[in-house]
């Protein structure tokens, strides 16, 4: 395997078992494990951030375990290599923090765009490669640096990673920018790509914030779809149109491979992938185009019934003389 | 020079300005799709909302992102969002000073526009009483503080007072007409809708969508209706005695004829009752330049540029245009 760039092998930080070891599924998330945590951060158009030295915004990622996302545990940083890269493929070092705060790694951001950062490990078990890929992409925007097209454009579409073996990419829409949102009931697409090849024949699953699951098995393209689902329900004075709702994608194939890994042979590779989203309730949900028209032409109707009106009253009576002929 | 001063003189002016401000539109409002983009500081309202075509935003969506600031913030780093933004505008205003309503502001030419709908529609239009006219004037203040005041109340909340919702985070903008009549020239409508989410969205969007509605109806039968309560031109006339683009008057020249304050789109009756002061531009006034035009006194009204003068009127460019009138 290629080497990774910008990789920080990490030392174990509690005595627990290899990552590729761990049964349940992990995966990265901005979402503080406290109300402490949450409240250093602040929102930013990628998600969570906190203000670093120089006003830099530093994005915190905690590590979680298990396929339920508004459930899954925190845990601290296992044994692994850390690999990251911003928006111009520039190399960024993550650096791990305690387990105290919940464990996990933390960069800045100082470029406008999309960043991508991995928890990669592999292990040989039982005869099978097992390849393991945390990935979290996060975007770093502000409105303060303004909304150049051409710019946004340039950073807008996804990137893969050199070295990484396997991995989901979430597919752009043909007018994303960066303020773009996943919403629930709008489609949603992921590749699995194996070096920044399609892999056909991925399982590809995703779990939504309340649980709800579909799997799609990936094509040629290496494609997998989904709608989203819309799993937020309540009562309509509790609705929240900015209410964030986690989404996890897991990914895994199997292919014959021959090797040896740190003198222990294998005979085929298993991967596994995951990457972590965010989407909201879409405006459909809490807008409506036939009551704005109502509204505006209600306006518009009255106003013109009051300049009608007043134009009524400002006209003059004509002044006519009359006589009474018999007097 | 003095034959092109002479020409420049007698221009049509309205007809220049028609051009201008149509090119002025089609820069503010498509040139997004050529990656032109002139930045977020702009004294007109070249619609932030328009995604996709906008080739520059109106300054005042970003201030009341700016101003939605923690106090202790006014005084960090943040602040320099607020002090670049601000000093990105003022060099803009600096250049043309109010004429930016008169001459670019693309809800200022959808208003002329409909003007000229209304001509050709022979309805009648309508004029506001001096009292009215005194009292409007004051509203474009009010909407000015009140952007400027609720996002900062919203990120300051005092103690014992009800928290200003996050809905109202840009209030100005969720009630201007430009929100949803500029991006509709690119095919964007989806800001036409009510927000049902909550109490105040409803609200604002409800009173953006009545706006709107009256806005149709007043700039058909108002001369720039909307101007009159407008903002930016509150904010501009805050700075608009230091502008290099001046309008100027020599009241010793005035015969009080009264033709400037007739061709006045914005009723400024000070154009033709004032002698006194040198400078005349009304915090209402757009530059449009029409009362030059209109003036036959030589030299009575010009448009200066850092004191030299680029527009002036005279006796031989007002017969001209006079002339120009009466052949057409």
């Amino acid at each position: 395997m290629p080497e990774f760039r910008g990789a920080l092998p990490l030392a174990p930080l509690l005595l627990l078992p290899a990552l590729a070891a761990a049964t349940e599924p992990l995966w990265f998330s901005d979402l503080p494990p406290t109300a402490e945590w949450t409240e250093k951060t602040l929102r930013a158009h990628g998600g969570l951030v906190e203000r670093g030295r120089g006003g830099v915004s530093v994005k915190r990622l905690w590590l979680r375990a298990g396929d339920d996302p508004a459930h899954a545990s925190y845990l601290p940083m296992p044994a692994g290599e850390v690999v990251a890269e911003g928006p111009e493929r520039e190399p960024v070092a993550p650096k791990p923090f305690s387990a105290e705060a919940g464990g996990g790694i933390r960069f800045e951001m100082p470029e406008e765009g999309f960043y991508n950062a991995y928890l990669l490990s592999r292990e040989v078990r039982d005869g099978t490669l097992e390849t393991r890929v945390v990935k979290a992409e996060v975007l770093m925007h502000s409105c303060a640096n303004g909304h150049d097209r051409r710019f946004t454009e340039g950073r807008m579409p996804p990137r893969v990673t050199a070295g990484v073996p396997f991995e989901l990419v979430r597919e752009r829409k043909p007018d994303e920018d960066f303020h773009s949102r996943a919403a629930s009931g709008e489609p949603i697409a992921f590749l699995a790509l194996n070096q920044g090849e399609p892999v056909a024949g991925a399982e590809v699953r995703l779990i939504s914030n309340t649980g709800w699951g579909k799997t799609v098995i990936t094509g040629p393209d290496g494609r997998a779809e989904f709608r989203m689902v819309r799993d937020y329900f309540t009562d309509w004075p509790e609705f929240d149109k900015r209410r964030r709702q986690d989404y996890l994608v897991l990914a895994e194939y199997r292919r014959p491979l021959e090797g040896e890994l740190d003198g222990r042979p294998y005979a085929q590779a298993h991967y596994s992938a995951t990457l972590a989203g965010t989407y909201y309730p879409a405006e459909p949900e809490y807008q409506s185009y036939l009551y704005g028209l109502g509204v505006m032409l209600l306006a518009a109707t009255l106003s013109v019934g009051g300049v009608y009106h007043y134009r009524l009253r400002q006209r003059r009576p004509e002044r006519r003389e009359t006589f009474d002929e018999k007097a | 020079m003095k034959r092109l001063r002479a020409f420049v003189n007698g221009v049509d002016i309205q007809r220049f300005r028609t051009w201008f401000q149509l090119f002025a539109f089609v820069l503010l409002v498509y040139s997004g799709y050529l990656y032109i983009d002139l930045g977020n500081s702009l004294p007109v309202f070249a619609c932030g909302f328009n995604d996709a075509g906008r080739g520059g935003v109106c300054y005042l969506l970003p201030l009341q992102h700016q101003t939605h600031i923690p106090w202790e913030s006014l005084f960090s780093w943040r602040a320099l969002g607020l002090v670049t933004g601000f000093l990105t505008f003022f060099a803009w205003l600096l250049v043309l000073n109010k004429a930016w309503c008169g001459y670019v502001c693309p809800l200022g030419a959808i208003q002329d526009w409909m003007t000229a709908l209304r001509r050709r529609l022979r309805l009648r239009y309508s004029v506001y009483s001096l009292e009215s006219f005194t009292r409007l004037k004051k509203v474009k203040y009010i909407l000015l503080v009140l952007l400027i005041l609720i996002p900062f109340a919203i990120s300051n909340p005092v103690e014992g007072l009800p928290h200003v919702p996050e809905d109202m985070a840009t209030p100005f903008c969720t009630i201007c007409p430009a929100r949803m009549v500029i991006p509709a020239f690119t095919g964007d409508f989806s800001q036409w809708t009510l927000d049902f989410s909550t109490v105040t969205a409803l609200v604002m969007t409800s009173l953006g969508m009545a706006i709107l509605g009256i806005f149709f109806v007043g700039a058909l039968v108002n001369k720039r209706f909307f101007c009159f309560f407008c903002p930016m031109s509150a904010l501009q006339a805050l700075f608009s005695n230091i502008a290099l683009l001046k309008l100027r008057k020599d009241g010793d020249k005035c015969t009080r004829c009264g033709d400037c304050y007739r061709v006045c789109d914005m009723q400024i009756k000070a154009i033709a009752d004032d002698v006194e002061r040198k400078i005349l531009i009304e915090d209402d006034c757009m530059m449009c330049l029409k009362c030059v035009a209109a003036c036959p006194e030589e030299g009575c009204l010009k448009a200066t540029f850092m004191g030299i003068p680029v527009y002036e009127a005279t006796e031989e460019g007002f017969f001209r245009r006079q002339q120009r009138r009466g052949g057409e």
